[in-house]
């Protein structure tokens, strides 16, 4: 039971974990990213639409990464060069990837809600036959999604990025003080067009791993508030990687519990499916006493 | 005056720009685009039936957009919409199929009800905010996520009709139904009185002052003694008010019980309707109704042209990002005229 939940909590947290790791670029430069919701379901589309296209997931990833950066293109024009608001650009753009997938959905495959198919390729996992043996840790190691190590691998390398690369100093001047940066000859707005190209690219992975890693289908609105979770998560740890972490385990770990909640006890689906959404509240109220505690 | 003037013109270069997409769009698709759009403004208006359909799901979008218009534009940043409507759609529905009264006191009863489940529900939200400081913009996204979740439980457990093949509660009773007068869906009646209350209340009281200027300045309204608190509990009421308004009307006027996927995206659409109207009342009202005979005209095109009528959300976002693109153009063009006309009194030594 604890290899079932802790599997089902590294495969739930892991589409969270690639959208806040982008968000966390765009957090540090201070764009207010409310499009990822729409980047992930652009993402999950883009992946399903190359990968029956061409059958292969190596393509499929690609198409995912490029579908979000479309969205991401577009925030770039509106909120970066344009100067439009931010909050309204990100509305529009969540809007824009519903409705474009849905209809395209019907347009292209003839279905209303779902899409499957056999040809769909499944993006593969990893499997450590050396790391077998080995109790707990064996089982729930091995055999993973590509993504879920993607994933992994991703958060060192936005901790590494944003700390300690040239880039990331420049990415936290945008967003602390964003004159000086101009004044010691960068461009603000080259840094953000290029937070939020990475941001589509970890979306654009997100996307893939829920339409073609966790399962192997389209859902219309597929990404169903993980987006939003992301956003929150990013906030509440202040962009932090390693937070960022901890905080999608978290998620992660409400889901399988509610999973587990739903196969073993036969709680109703609607109420598991709740989980990771009050655990998002959940969190946001201690962050919030924290932050009272500390300004009375 | 300058600022209405101005939202007209990008208003309507939106729209005409929005007319010609759309006949990109369909043309790409390999359909007549001539044909295709004529038959759109022939679902949309062509005929009582028709009219009457674009306006009762006009009332439900332009309430759903007034909702979120007066939150954005007091600086409540309210995106329950989506739970607040279905939290009123379900409260009415509960109401209408356990009594049965005569339809003067039904119909009335039914939309307060509906409006005060709306406003508990971002009430809520509010007070998680104000006791705590938690911010409403996040604790909304997650209670409509929650509230959907609870609801599609209630209509396919205990609520669910039996012997019906789709998640849906029975009917509720006859005399809580918005009919239609003279052909026409008295939806509108209802969404014409609030919206009046809206108005009078945002725009000539001074409670409506105190919020706008909230909106604008905190700080400046929070030094002027406007209690912000307060305030910004009662806008969170008014606005899941309207939004559960919208959701009793969707049951009353349209659906007539709870459906599963009920109110798909009436709230949505009413957070994109307040975003392209710039949280203006009247031109709210007005994209709400242009929105509606966008999509009610959109299934009207598909049954003539074969276009899906999805086709109308793709273009409906495209509208918005016109619209925006269009304002902040026009802002940059101004800026830079009057930077220039500025430049070139100075330079003729006028005094500025």
């Amino acid at each position: 039971m604890i290899t079932g939940l802790l599997n089902s909590m590294l495969a739930s947290a892991t589409p969270i974990l690639l959208a806040s790791l982008g968000g966390a670029f765009t957090y540090h430069c201070d764009v207010f990213n409310i499009a990822m919701e729409g980047m992930l379901l652009a993402g999950a589309f883009g992946a399903v639409a190359v990968g029956f296209a061409t059958g292969s997931w190596l393509a499929a990833i690609g198409g995912g990464i490029l579908a979000a950066a479309i969205l991401g293109f577009l925030f770039v024009v509106f909120a970066v060069w344009l100067d439009a608001d931010e909050f309204v650009t990100g509305i529009a753009l969540n809007l824009l990837a519903l409705g474009t997938t849905t209809y395209l959905l019907r347009q292209w495959y003839g279905v209303k809600g779902a899409f499957d198919d056999p040809s769909l390729p499944a993006i593969p996992d990893v499997d450590l036959p050396w790391l077998e043996p080995i109790p707990v840790i064996g089982p729930v190691l091995s055999g993973r999604n590509l993504l879920v190590w993607v994933g992994l691998f991703a958060a060192v390398a936005t901790w590494w990025v944003v700390q300690r690369s040239r880039y990331g100093l420049r990415l936290r001047a945008a967003g602390f003080n964003p004159p000086a940066l101009e004044a010691s000859g960068g461009s603000v707005a080259r840094v953000r067009a290029i937070a939020l190209v990475a941001c589509s690219v970890t979306c654009g992975m997100g996307g893939a791993f829920l339409s073609l890693g966790y399962l192997t289908l389209f859902n219309e609105n597929m990404s169903a508030g993980r987006g939003w979770i992301a956003l929150a998560a990013v906030i509440l740890v202040r962009g932090s990687a390693p937070g960022i972490v901890a905080i999608s385990l978290l998620f992660g770990f409400a889901d399988g519990l509610g999973l587990q909640l739903q196969t073993r006890y036969g709680l109703a689906p609607q109420f598991t499916a709740m989980a990771p959404y009050l655990a998002t509240l959940f969190v946001l109220f201690f962050y919030a006493r924290r932050k009272l505690g500390e300004s009375p | 005056m300058r600022r209405s003037w101005r939202q007209i013109v990008t208003g309507g270069v939106g729209l005409i720009v929005a007319v010609a997409m759309a006949g990109v769009l369909v043309g790409m698709q390999g359909y007549d685009p001539v044909e295709a759009l004529t038959a759109l403004a022939g679902g949309a208006l062509g005929g009582t039936g028709a009219i009457s359909t674009t306006l009762r799901n006009g009332s439900i979008l332009v309430l759903t957009g007034l909702g979120a218009s007066i939150a954005f534009a007091s600086g409540a940043i309210n995106l329950g919409g989506p739970g607040q409507l279905l939290f009123g759609a379900m409260s009415a529905t509960l109401v209408g199929i356990s009594v049965d009264l005569p339809a003067i006191v039904m119909i009335p009863l039914l939309l307060v009800v509906a409006a005060v489940a709306g406003a508990g529900l971002s009430g809520f939200a509010g007070w998680l905010r104000v006791r705590f400081g938690m911010t409403e913009f996040i604790s909304t996204l997650m209670l409509n996520l929650i509230v959907e979740q609870a609801l599609l439980w209630v209509v396919n457990r205990p609520l669910k009709e039996e012997g019906a093949s789709f998640p849906q509660t029975v009917p509720i009773a006859e005399t809580g139904e918005l009919g239609r007068i003279g052909g026409i869906s008295t939806a509108v009646i209802v969404m014409a009185l609030v919206f009046a209350i809206t108005y009078v209340i945002y725009q000539r009281s001074l409670v409506g002052y105190e919020w706008r200027i909230t909106g604008k300045n905190s700080l400046f309204a929070r030094i002027g003694g406007v209690e912000v608190e307060a305030n910004f509990m009662r806008i969170m009421y008014h606005s899941g008010a309207l939004a559960g308004l919208a959701g009793g009307i969707l049951v009353m006027a349209n659906t007539h019980r709870f459906t599963q996927g009920i109110g798909a995206n009436y709230a949505w659409d009413g957070v994109m309707v307040a975003v392209v109207a710039a949280s203006g009342l009247i031109a709210t009202v007005f994209y709400g109704l242009f929105f509606a005979a966008l999509q009610t005209g959109g299934v009207g095109m598909e049954v003539v042209s074969a276009v899906p009528s999805e086709l109308t959300q793709v273009l409906q976002a495209t509208i918005v990002m016109l619209v925006v693109a269009a304002r902040e153009v026009f802002v940059i063009v101004l800026r830079r005229r009057d930077a220039r006309s500025q430049l070139r009194a100075t330079l003729d030594g006028a005094p500025t």
